[in-house]
């Protein structure tokens, strides 16, 4: 019954929870931006700062492409990308994440936002539907019309994704019901699933059948029956960094990289 | 046979010389506070949730008609996730609990490997076994047999996940038996079997029922392996957490609400287990 | 064939093996209806002299028969489930979330017998060892002493041609120890196979055994009945348990004894070669100067300890010759001894009993 257990367990305890705290510490330091600089006024390329951008899934090698870009026109300019369903993103920003700009899939997905949190929106292009299949087409999809065959399998997006909504638009439109075996929670995972080949057609946009290039094959929607959303980009705080990079997104060279990503002019 | 109790009479309780009481009200402080510390950590987000939510619109919520079919759909595949625990997972500790030879600690380590795999990558590793192309998959397809995307894949991912929880509480517990109990029992004429069955599950049963319960509960709670491996269908793999998760996304309020639900339907089964069995 | 197994029912065993750090070697025969007592001390190889009788144990080489049936032997190796064997050990191991009743049944139970008959058959063992009125209580509910008759009571249940006993009494407080020897003798007298009592309560060993068997550090270093050790005992063990002062020596025809370290004892009784001397505690008598007189054995000797044992005291006394003394407690007070004193001790020749090593 000695004392000297006790005293070692306790400065093991003080030990542990000075690491447990130097690693919260961390990991809140690298997570949250460093702030964005609040060099109001000038418009001229921003000296430095950090810009946070929160984009739906379907924008992701696009938005890789343009952040890369913009840094190296603008050292001492970080930008920091996040990708995600539309809803949930717009959710976050409405229950206080920190983002600067907010690329979304379709205006329908931005009304739930809170407007006082919108300092500008822009439409910076359209994005069309379109049947992604595995490459070797094991369900043999040839036609929408193939995606009411009982033994294809199809994955959609869950009707809260833009994707989702607008492929449901689409199927009205077509008259046909899909023999849907799964909702995926964003475009990503539906296209996922036809990459692993477990699904045999899937509803995604066309920016990212030409994104995922040989992994998948596509099949055309005919345009009477496609849906079209229009991406709106939104901005979220006035900081020269921001307005940079949105300036950056809207002119002829950053249009051109995301069209070149499958997307369509706005 | 030595007394359980080594140390005597212990200090009365009020009484005794100041030092003594200072002494425990020190150790009530110095263990108190972290442990109120870790209560509050639990159960503040929980009280938060309750708080939040709208009460009055719960009845209409839950009345969404998705609500029912992911309700009875958790419900039977997390009861069928218990059998299979049961059934499979028992044998396993058995074994486990009775081998001292070294390759137990390697199996007892893999044993673990689902439990550290976050549950998504837990869900891509199934798809690698049991989808089209997967390992096992690929010789099931040509007999028509399809895994992913059915009510099957939702309960292999929950067993998958739940499964090691069940195996170690019951191992530990069968470890807790005298092994002497086992050569009186032989000498009476007990093989291994008939010793199985009429004496270490019974004395285990405690150790049964706690491992179930914790493995339930981690199989109702199965979110990332169920919507990687089985995906996300109305009634036939879109589970209450998926369901909540798809929800959120349209109406928060119906997802708080559908989560109250929940944890009200665990709440229940766990404290009728625990009332009967887990005393 | 010619039968070559001692006469029916009887215990005929060589066990050959090798336990941790001890190796054993022992052979153990007895008639049915023996209690074979196998005393030792502890880690000497008695309780796996037991378990390989069990059949829970392997033997290197050797074998087991009982009742005519090879148990074990080069070829064979019964598992216990195989062999006819009731085991009791110092904790009852009854098992706990079964009644007494259906504890003894158990046993019936498993080897086929129905439910009914089962526990017709426990209640009759119950009744045996006095405890008829006590066959719903669950263990837990059951004195120290209570537990113990029960689980003799379930060993005998399955009527086994071997009994092994453990150190049955090992786990009991004194006076439960006395109350439960008593219960074990009566139960005993009746039992017609062979036990096999082990213990290191010389008490058990004289009152309970027919035959003593000593099995130190792996061999047999005696075997005889308890009068035989009581009167000879041929080991420091042995003399420990039989209360003798006991020493290794050379005699001489002279009735000289010279112990291994050096002590000069004198004997009535000479045995030339090498002897065994005993000389009881009782026969030592102290004093505070030299005696004069018919002792012709006197040492002077120095405390080492003094106990108590009911009435009288045991002096341990330390010199020329190591030896233990037993006086009465109006001595020890007359004498004023006590650790460190140097006294006296005396012992007539008569009293120094010697036989052939």
């Amino acid at each position: 019954m000695s004392t000297a257990p006790a005293r070692v367990s306790r400065r093991h305890l003080a030990l542990a929870a000075a690491a447990l705290l130097a690693l919260l510490a961390a990991c809140g330091a690298s997570t949250t931006p460093s702030g964005t600089t609040g060099t109001a006024g000038s418009d001229s390329a921003p000296a430095g700062g950090t810009v946070t951008v929160l984009a739906a899934a379907s924008l992701t090698e696009s938005f890789d492409a343009l952040a890369r870009d913009f840094e190296a026109a603008n050292p001492g300019v970080s930008v920091e990308t996040s990708y995600g369903s539309s809803a949930t993103l717009v959710q976050q920003v409405n229950n206080g994440a920190p983002a600067s700009v907010l690329a979304l899939a379709g205006t329908s997905a931005a009304e739930p936002l809170d407007p006082s949190l919108r300092k500008d929106t822009r439409t910076f292009a359209t994005n069309s539907l379109e049947i992604a299949t595995p490459p070797d087409d094991p369900g043999n999809v040839t036609s929408i019309s193939d995606l009411a065959v009982p033994t294809v399998k199809v994955v959609l997006c869950a009707d809260t994704v833009p994707c989702g909504a607008a492929a449901q638009a689409t199927f009205r439109k077509a008259r046909i019901v899909p023999n849907v075996v799964s909702h995926e929670v964003d475009v990503k995972a539906t296209l996922a699933k036809v990459k692993l080949g477990e699904a045999d057609a899937a509803v995604v946009y066309r920016s990212d059948v030409v994104a995922a290039k040989d992994a998948v094959r596509g099949v055309e929607i005919p345009p009477q029956l496609n849906t079209t959303l229009a991406y709106p980009v939104i901005t979220l705080t006035d900081d020269a960094a921001t307005r940079a990079f949105v300036a950056y997104l809207l002119s002829p060279a950053g249009l051109a990289t995301v069209q070149s990503f499958g997307f369509d002019a706005p | 046979m030595t007394s359980t109790a080594g140390l005597g009479p212990g200090p009365r309780r009020g009484a005794g010389p100041p030092t003594r009481n200072a002494g425990r009200w020190r150790t009530r402080v110095v263990l108190g506070v972290p442990a109120a510390l870790a209560l509050l950590l639990l159960v503040v987000p929980l009280v938060a949730l309750l708080l939040q939510a709208d009460w009055a619109r719960i009845p209409s919520d839950l009345a969404t008609p998705t609500v029912l079919p992911a309700l009875r759909l958790s419900l039977t595949t997390t009861s069928i996730t218990a059998v299979l625990c049961l059934l499979l997972g028992t044998p396993l500790a058995w074994f486990l609990a009775r081998s001292d030879h070294p390759a137990t600690s390697w199996a007892r380590a893999l044993l673990t490997v689902p439990l550290v795999l976050p549950p998504v990558v837990g869900g891509v590793a199934l798809l690698m076994t049991w989808g089209r192309n997967g390992l096992i998959g690929q010789h099931l397809a040509p007999f028509g047999i399809q895994i992913p995307f059915t009510t099957v894949a939702v309960v292999l991912a929950e067993t998958f996940v739940a499964m090691p929880y069940y195996v170690l509480a019951v191992e530990a517990s069968m470890r807790g038996l005298d092994p002497r109990l086992e050569s009186v029992a032989r000498t009476l004429g007990a093989g291994d079997l008939r010793y199985l069955r009429t004496v270490a599950v019974p004395l285990v049963l405690p150790g049964i029922a706690s491992g179930l319960a914790l493995a339930w509960a981690r199989a109702l709670g199965e979110f990332g392996a169920t919507i990687t491996f089985a995906g996300n269908f109305p009634g036939r793999t879109q589970t209450l957490p998926l369901l909540v998760y798809v929800e959120l996304e349209r109406d928060p309020q119906v997802a708080i609400s559908i989560s109250i639900m929940l944890l009200a339907v665990s709440v229940l089964v766990l404290g009728v287990l625990r009332g009967r069995w887990l005393r | 064939m010619i039968d070559t197994t001692p006469r029916t029912g009887g215990l005929d065993a060589r066990i050959r093996l090798t336990r941790g750090a001890v190796q054993v070697d022992v052979a153990l025969t007895a008639e049915p209806g023996q209690v074979v007592g196998v005393l030792g001390p502890n880690g000497g190889g008695k309780t796996s002299a037991v378990l390989a009788l069990a059949g829970v144990l392997r033997l290197d080489d050797g074998h087991v028969r009982v009742a005519g049936e090879v148990w074990a032997d080069g070829r064979r190796h019964l598992v216990p489930e195989q062999r006819g064997v009731g085991l009791m050990l110092a904790d009852s191991l009854l098992f706990p979330h079964l009644r007494a009743l259906d504890n003894v049944a158990y046993g019936p139970r498993s080897r086929g017998v129905d439910r009914r008959t089962a526990r017709e058959r426990a209640g009759v063992e119950l009744e045996r060892v006095g405890l008829g009125d006590r066959v719903a209580a669950k263990p837990l509910e059951l004195s120290s002493g209570q537990q113990a008759r029960v689980a003799l009571a379930r060993a005998l249940a399955t009527d086994p041609t071997l009994l092994l006993l453990d150190e049955p009494l090992a786990a009991l407080d004194p006076d439960t120890r006395a109350r439960t020897r008593t219960d074990l003798a009566t139960r005993l007298a009746a039992y017609t196979g062979v036990t096999v009592l082990v213990t290191h309560d010389p008490l058990d060993a004289l009152t309970l055994a027919d035959h003593l068997v000593f099995v130190e550090d792996g061999r047999v270093t005696q075997t005889g009945t308890p009068s035989d050790v009581l009167r000879e005992p041929r080991s420091a063990y042995a003399g420990t348990v039989v209360g003798l002062n006991l020493y290794a020596a050379q005699g001489d025809s002279h009735g000289h004894v010279l112990t291994a370290d050096g002590g000069l004892i004198v004997t009535t009784s000479p045995t030339e070669g090498a002897v065994w001397a005993t000389v009881a505690p009782s026969a030592v008598s102290l004093h505070e100067h030299e005696p004069e007189g018919s002792p012709r054995n006197t040492w002077r000797l120095r405390i080492a300890s003094v106990t108590m044992q009911g009435q009288s005291a045991r002096v341990g006394l330390t010199g020329d010759l190591p030896l233990t003394a037993e006086v009465t407690l109006e001595s020890v007070a007359a004498l004023g001894l006590h650790v460190g004193r140097e006294v006296w001790a005396a012992v007539k020749a008569t009293e120094v009993h010697t036989y052939p090593r």
